[in-house]
């Protein structure tokens, strides 16, 4: 095997690993927001209401949505209307994909560069909720970028199989 | 530019993205993104539209979504639901159509748990149909109930699609949850009713086979060990919620750790399958929080056209009674379900919809049931329903769409008996809401 195939697959199994460490890490806050609302009720019930869990927990949703949306977009789990789709012949069905794939990449630089940015800016001027524990924003717009890079990456890889898709359309219909 | 052509921009592109097979959650953000940069000044648009990607899902009332996916995917992998399902089916004994009735039953449940009625529908149709016919079930009996299954299964609580409508409509999470029983038990009787009347009047659409005999003793023991527990969980949301003891997040996160803590009292409780459950649940909430983060950006940019307005205007201006308006708006949304996702219908019309609502005078909370089971109606409505393109997908070789049509077409006829019940008799989705403790 040349040196190219071998860091590939490299990069491809750390990438894939990443995976699975970001979405590990969204299940982890889905159980922490579970156990931190019902600890909520509990302390409100005995006399010591607390005031962080409702914040925190709402904060826990962009989290979740951005570090699972690569993960599940490489499992093809994000939902789509594929009946016309499925109607074509494998050339045009691999055409759409890389289509589809490249308007991704689209909007996933779009979220990697105004992410980037809007967070930097709300960084630099400090800006926070307005809600008891006056959090700073940038640390929730930040994982916008941070799971968008993945999110790119993901969409790179799937036009990459869509393009390979394609080719072997070409060389079936060749053969026939 | 007139807001006539820019909600055609708009839908028409929305439409082609749908049509070329770009996933719901990225076509709303790429249309998004082409709306900002037309309309909202261009570039000066572009971190607004990342803010309100923040603010379209950092909300507490979107929070029993995954925490209602989450207790249906515990109560399946840990054995629970079909143990429970298992346990109902002792209780059936020789009840014509028996079967059928499971269906509907494991229907509800499955398609709450996929979270997609589409997909349950492709699940049961595999899985339920094969072993229905070879029993002697004809096709009316076999694929209908599961069609009309997935109609239930967001009319009765939880329901995370019921949740996702209350934060679009802006309207109260627990009132709509509580709101939908009545409407949804109605379902339930007419789909039941439907079943043994029709397997009376033709037994040989569901023939009788033997059902080896369970003494009453082992019944009531099954049905307060299996169902009981899991109904406890269940009402207990809805019921604290009621009571307002508790918001529908806090209920909901408490269904979801009861639910851990009655598989840990079954003994059933074990790491494979708390991974599988916390993995679907993640998939799920996963796909639907993305399509959100497109929600609110959408609803302004169709206000800032002047679409929202226009629409309104002209709606109010037609020469129609608020009734007859009310209709319409149905078949629109049943039109467009032949085609796209509810979550998609309900992202695409609401921003529409809850002005002209609020402009003729109807109470939102009776709209959000209605437009809820209309959401379902419009999956496995004829001829190009999502639901029944999937059951063609997994059903036996020999059924053709024409056995599928005529499957799906009673159940709807008990689907648009529960609709027309809720428009001319409000009290039945408005009644129990009233009696809510508000929190």
């Amino acid at each position: 095997m040349s040196l190219f195939p071998k860091l590939q697959a490299k990069a491809t199994s750390v990438f894939d690993r990443a995976l699975n460490v970001t979405a590990f890490a969204a299940a982890a806050l889905l159980i922490f927001m579970m156990l931190a609302i019902c600890l909520e009720v509990v302390a409100r019930r005995i006399g010591y209401p607390q005031e962080w869990q409702m914040e925190i927990t709402e904060d826990c949703m962009i989290f979740i949505t951005f570090l699972g949306a690569a993960w599940l977009l490489k499992r093809e789990g994000h939902v789509k209307m594929d009946i016309l789709v499925n109607a074509l012949n494998p050339r045009a069905q691999a055409w759409l994909g890389i289509i589809t794939s490249v308007i991704g990449v689209i909007i996933s630089l779009y979220l990697v560069v105004w992410g980037s940015m809007t967070t930097w800016d709300h960084y630099q001027r400090g800006v926070f909720q307005m809600t008891p524990l006056l959090m700073p924003t940038a640390p929730l717009l930040a994982i916008i970028p941070i799971g968008s890079i993945l999110l790119l990456i993901q969409f790179l890889r799937r036009t990459h199989g869509y393009l390979g898709a394609r080719r072997m359309a070409l060389s079936r219909e060749g053969d026939k | 530019m007139e807001w006539y052509l820019a909600l055609a921009i708009i839908v028409g592109m929305f439409l082609v993205l749908l049509l070329i097979g770009m996933p719901v959650a990225f076509s709303f953000l790429f249309v998004n993104l082409i709306g900002v940069v037309l309309w909202w000044g261009g570039t000066a648009g572009l971190s607004q539209l990342i803010l309100s990607i923040l603010g379209s899902v950092t909300t507490f009332a979107l929070i029993p979504v995954p925490m209602f996916i989450l207790i249906g995917e515990v109560m399946f992998h840990h054995g629970m639901a079909p143990r429970a399902i298992d346990a109902l089916d002792e209780w059936l004994g020789r009840l014509p159509g028996r079967l059928s009735l499971l269906a509907v039953g494991g229907g509800t449940v499955f398609a709450t748990l996929s979270g997609s009625s589409v997909a349950g529908t492709a699940m049961l149709g595999s899985v339920l149909v094969p072993d229905m016919e070879k029993r002697g079930y004809k096709k009316p009996m076999s694929l209908g109930p599961i069609l009309g299954s997935g109609g239930l299964s967001i009319m009765i609580p939880p329901s995370a699609l019921g949740v996702l409508l209350a934060c679009l409509a802006k309207i109260s999470v627990g009132a709509i949850l509580v709101a939908i029983i009545f409407p949804g038990l109605l379902m339930a009787i007419l789909y039941a009713a439907y079943i043994i009347i029709r397997c009376r009047l033709q037994p040989h659409l569901a023939p009788a086979y033997e059902v080896p005999s369970i003494p009453l003793a082992k019944k009531i023991v099954d049905l307060a060990r299996y169902v009981l527990p899991l109904a406890v969980v269940v009402f207990l949301v809805i019921g604290v919620v009621f009571l307002g003891l508790a918001t529908p997040s806090e209920a909901a996160a408490m269904g979801a750790l009861g639910s851990f803590i009655l598989a840990a009292v079954y003994r059933k409780l074990n790491w494979e399958a708390v991974k599988k459950s916390v993995g679907t649940t993640l998939h799920i909430t996963v796909m639907m929080l993305m399509i959100f983060t497109g929600s609110m950006a959408f609803s302004q940019i169709l206000a800032f056209t002047g679409a929202t307005v226009g629409l309104c205007k002209l709606a109010t201006a037609l020469p129609l009674s608020p009734m007859m308006l009310l209709v319409v708006m149905q078949v629109i949304l049943l039109a467009m379900g032949t085609f796209m996702e509810p979550l998609a219908i309900m992202m695409v019309t609401l921003p529409i919809y809850m002005p002209i609502i609020c402009a003729v005078g109807f109470n939102p909370l009776w709209f959000g049931v209605i437009m809820l089971l209309n959401m379902e109606m419009a999956t496995t409505s004829p001829p190009f329903g999502l639901g029944l393109f999937a059951m063609k997908g997994v059903a036996p070789p020999d059924t053709t769409m024409g056995h599928i049509y005529k499957a799906a077409l009673p159940f709807l006829g008990c689907d648009l008996i529960a609709m027309l019940a809720m428009m001319f008799f409000p009290p039945l989705a408005l009644w129990l809401p009233s009696k809510m403790i508000i929190r």
